[in-house]
């Protein structure tokens, strides 16, 4: 934290490129920031939040996208440099708010970033926000390495002061989750204090307020083209022959898929030259220069991450202008449409539009099986060790039986899909377990038990709980509370106070929340407690109405921690190897750390448990399952 | 797809030069293992040496969910390079910290490639959930060994519990990785980056840890 935050500038530092977005921030005197955490932009947020105390900006952990959206607008409309960022569906829930931000203009720069995860990596779609900017009206940086991460991000803020409107950075996973090397920038020092200067006709979007920032809108992004036809946010490269500027073929390009380009350019010419057009400012485009390159080659191969935008909108421009070189990218099949790309997808593009064998040997870029003959056991992620999660799963299960309909939501206990409990049926968006619940109670006799976390009812679950209240909808809500924002790497929760936080804050109670609701059945209970976390949940299902059974406890990995760390950690827990009568109800429970010794079958074929004390998390609830009490305590 | 079926490794899906192909200037490692073993530990300190050695570098790993308790595996790429992704095949380095892990990870190698694994195996749940099974050690390696003839392998975990804490199987694997001298960095970079990298009260364990596997190694690879 100390490197990221140091005045040496030109020193060399390594970065994540999340901590390359915060620090290019900083960098830029960044005056405020707001966010709600999510992957691949999780750590932009964790960087800024650990360096707020210390230096002179805001952050704060907004409760969701579209607050944070609006807290951060509201500094930058009066004059401070802000920011907001999050994950790309992230940006669905902050759209409102989004899309007027470009009607009303900034004061202040107003930077707003779009992790974009092709290939799902961490994400239920993989949606291409380049589209967004197109909607809005909004520019489009896209920065390729860590490095740029870190100078886009600066330089967006003076071009969002310079042209007073935001921009729009949208980055792909493997551009957030790389890490180089980062050459540090001068930090420009800022007063923090803003003024909002009044101007209604402006920032009050009434009908014939709108009418005229809508051509406002579009002045400034015709003013944003010119621009982009001088900046050097967009470049050519030159690669192999290419005599008197010209070549055979043409690459245009944007963010990642930049670095792939030149790792297999710098490396094969394929006998032929290439020029390439790199995108760092990608909405909008600058047609005399895309006209110009194309003016430069024989045909255009275009590669970029997520949807066909730059190849429909190039081939738009060449027909306005009467060129009609082959344009090749998605639209013809050359380069696959879903999905991230990688070295071996580009060249296998560039050697098939140049009708070039890749080569016996270039390895299919399906997802591998290593050895067909040998099947390997799979790995997806799981519920850890000791997660308190598992136990409102198996709980619920036993109470409401395999009929019932799980309605699920974003975060770990998503993972309750896994074996053995496979409790999840259907998973849309952040708090669409209360909505779909609601529907689906409505529409069938099924038993209806959703299931959301914490910090995911604060973000978007309490609109459709007061929905189903008032419209006397029948189900139950179970709400996993562990104290955190676990998956995206234990952010704060507004249920935390200034004792557990790095900024001012007062705890919101989550149970008083919901008696001022009038929640007709509340019950709070300990997930670890099998049987009263099932007696809940069978009485839950005999209300008639809204029933809430809260499963309160810490999330293992944090309890564990704080134990540990005051010198009194969890014991491990060990099964007695003379006492177990190999029955599995320990495995069945679908812990992690608990497995069947392979080793010690008996003469039935029955095998033992056997616990990893390496992976045990101590939280005993294997021992509550055992029926002849074979499992116990391992003082540590 | 087997090395005698021409896949992986023939010619370098890059630069098409065939199995000579040494990527000019440029050294790809490939670390992967299971979420928790500390992969970033060991990737984070490769940085850091690299900054100090003046080597430019680029990484690249996944976030998330993949780390709860899922498959993750780390790009390592030291030298000319661009992008943060190795291309398939042209490892030239595998370092895995599980053996199924190595094996699922094979078709980043060619027949060049040097595998660095651990023998210890961590069995996933779905194996207790009785849909896989863990494959035997010789059923693994004779399949690593058909991709590739350099391979190393040794329980990185015993030598970890040697110096005094089994979790630092990371940084033994680090040590034998070091110890091939096949890293373009020079180990004294390597030492200080680990040592800036850990809490000074398993400073010396980790060492003692680097070291075993340090001598795991040294000396075998001439190259």
């Amino acid at each position: 934290m100390k490197e990221l935050t140091s005045d040496e500038t030109g020193k060399t530092v390594l970065m994540l490129g999340n901590e390359a977005v915060a620090r290019g921030a900083l960098e830029a005197g960044l005056d405020f920031a707001a966010a709600y955490p999510g992957t691949p932009a999780s750590e932009i947020g964790d960087t800024l939040y650990r360096m707020a105390p210390k230096e002179d900006f805001y952050f704060e952990f907004s409760v969701n996208e579209m607050v944070a959206m609006q807290v951060a607008y509201g500094a930058a409309v009066s004059g401070l440099r802000a920011m907001t960022f999050f994950k790309l569906v992230g940006l669905n829930v902050a759209a409102d708010a989004f899309m007027t931000t470009a009607y009303n203009g900034t004061r202040g720069g107003f930077v707003i970033l779009s992790a974009d995860d092709p290939s799902c990596h961490s994400s239920q779609n993989e949606q291409d926000n380049r589209y967004f900017g197109r909607l809005a009206g909004m520019p489009v940086i896209e920065p390729a390495t860590v490095q740029e991460m870190k100078d886009l991000t600066k330089a967006s803020f003076g071009l969002s002061e310079r042209f007073s409107l935001p921009f729009l950075i949208r980055t792909t996973t493997r551009v957030n989750h790389a890490r180089g090397p980062v050459v540090l920038g001068e930090r420009e020092k800022r007063g923090r204090k803003g003024h909002f200067e009044h101007d209604m006709d402006r920032f009050v979007l009434s009908p014939a307020h709108a009418r005229r920032c809508r051509l406002w809108n579009i002045g400034v992004m015709e003013e944003i083209a010119r621009f982009a036809e001088e900046t050097d946010l967009i470049r050519t490269e030159e690669f192999g022959a290419v005599e008197g500027g010209r070549a055979p073929w043409g690459i245009i390009t944007s963010g990642v898929s930049s670095t792939y380009i030149r790792d297999v350019l710098q490396r094969e010419c394929f006998g032929s030259g290439f020029r390439v057009l790199t995108l760092g400012l990608s909405y909008p485009l600058p047609p005399r220069r895309l006209k110009e390159f194309m003016g430069t080659v024989e045909s255009v191969l275009v590669v970029e991450e997520g949807e066909p935008i730059l190849e429909t909108e190039l081939a738009a421009l060449a027909q306005r202008e009467g060129l009609t070189l082959p344009i090749r990218g998605k639209l013809t099949g050359d380069i696959p449409r879903p999905f991230e790309y990688s070295p071996v997808v580009v060249k296998e593009a560039i050697c098939g539009v140049m009708g070039v064998a890749a080569g016996d040997a270039t390895p299919s870029t399906a997802p591998s099986t290593p050895e067909e003959d040998l099947a390997l056991p799979g790995r997806p992620p799981a519920l850890c060790p000791g997660c308190p999660h598992r136990g409102a799963f198996h709980s619920a299960l036993k109470a409401a039986g395999r009929d019932a309909v799980f309605p699920t939501d974003i975060g770990c206990y998503t993972l309750g899909i896994m074996p053995p409990q496979k409790v999840g049926d259907i998973l849309l968006c952040m708090g669409a377990s209360v909505g779909l619940s609601s529907g689906i109670a409505e529409a069938t006799d099924q038993k209806v038990i959703g299931f959301i976390g914490d910090s995911t009812f604060f973000h978007a679950g309490i609109p459709p709980l007061i929905n189903a209240l008032h419209h006397r909808q029948k189900f139950v809500l179970c709400i996993m509370d562990n104290h955190t924002t676990a998956m995206t790497g234990h952010q704060p929760t507004p249920a935390m106070g200034s004792d557990e936080v790095l900024y001012p804050a007062d705890p919101v109670d989550l149970d008083r929340l919901l008696e001022g609701l009038a929640v007709g059945f509340i019950r709070v209970v300990d997930p670890n407690d099998l049987k009263e976390t099932q007696k809940a949940f069978a009485d839950a299902l005999e209300h008639d109405g809204v029933a809430v059974v809260i499963t309160r406890r810490p999330c293992a990995l944090l309890e564990a921690r704080d134990r540990r760390r005051a010198g009194d950690p969890l014991p491990v827990y060990h099964t007695d190897q003379d006492t177990c009568i190999r029955c599995h109800t320990c495995i069945r429970y679908g812990c992690p750390a608990i497995y069947e010794d392979k080793e010690k079958v008996n003469e039935k074929g029955k095998t033992p448990s056997q616990i990893d004390p390496a992976q045990c998390l101590g939280c005993g609830v294997c021992a509550e399952l055992c029926p002849v009490d074979a499992i116990s305590e391992v003082k540590p | 797809m087997s090395a005698e079926e021409g896949g992986g490794g023939d010619a370098c899906p890059v630069c098409g030069s065939g199995p000579d192909c040494a990527h000019k200037g440029s050294t790809d490692i490939l670390l992967a293992g299971v979420g928790g073993q500390g992969i970033l530990l060991i990737s984070q300190v490769i940085g850091k040496a690299a900054i100090s050695a003046g080597v430019h570098f680029v990484m690249s790993e996944v976030h998330g969910m993949a780390q709860r308790g899922g498959v993750v595996t780390s790009h390592v790429r030291l030298g000319e390079i661009n992008g943060p992704l190795i291309p398939t095949g042209c490892a030239d380095i595998l370092l895995a910290m599980e053996p199924v892990e190595c094996l699922r990870a094979i078709d980043m190698a060619g027949p060049r490639t040097l595998v660095i694994s651990t023998t210890r195996g961590i069995v996933p749940f779905t194996v207790a959930a009785g849909v896989g099974e863990y494959p035997a050690q010789e059923e693994i390696w004779s399949r690593v060994e058909a991709r590739t003839g350099q391979v190393v392998r040794f329980d990185a975990t015993e030598l970890a519990t040697g110096a005094g804490a089994a979790i630092a199987s990371n940084v033994v694997l680090l040590g034998a990785l070091t110890g091939t001298g096949r890293l373009p960095i020079p180990e004294d970079h390597i030492r200080s980056a680990l040592e800036a990298s850990v809490p000074e009260k398993f400073r010396d364990v980790n060492l003692k840890a680097f070291q075993l596997g340090y001598d795991r190694t040294a000396g075998s690879f001439g190259e």
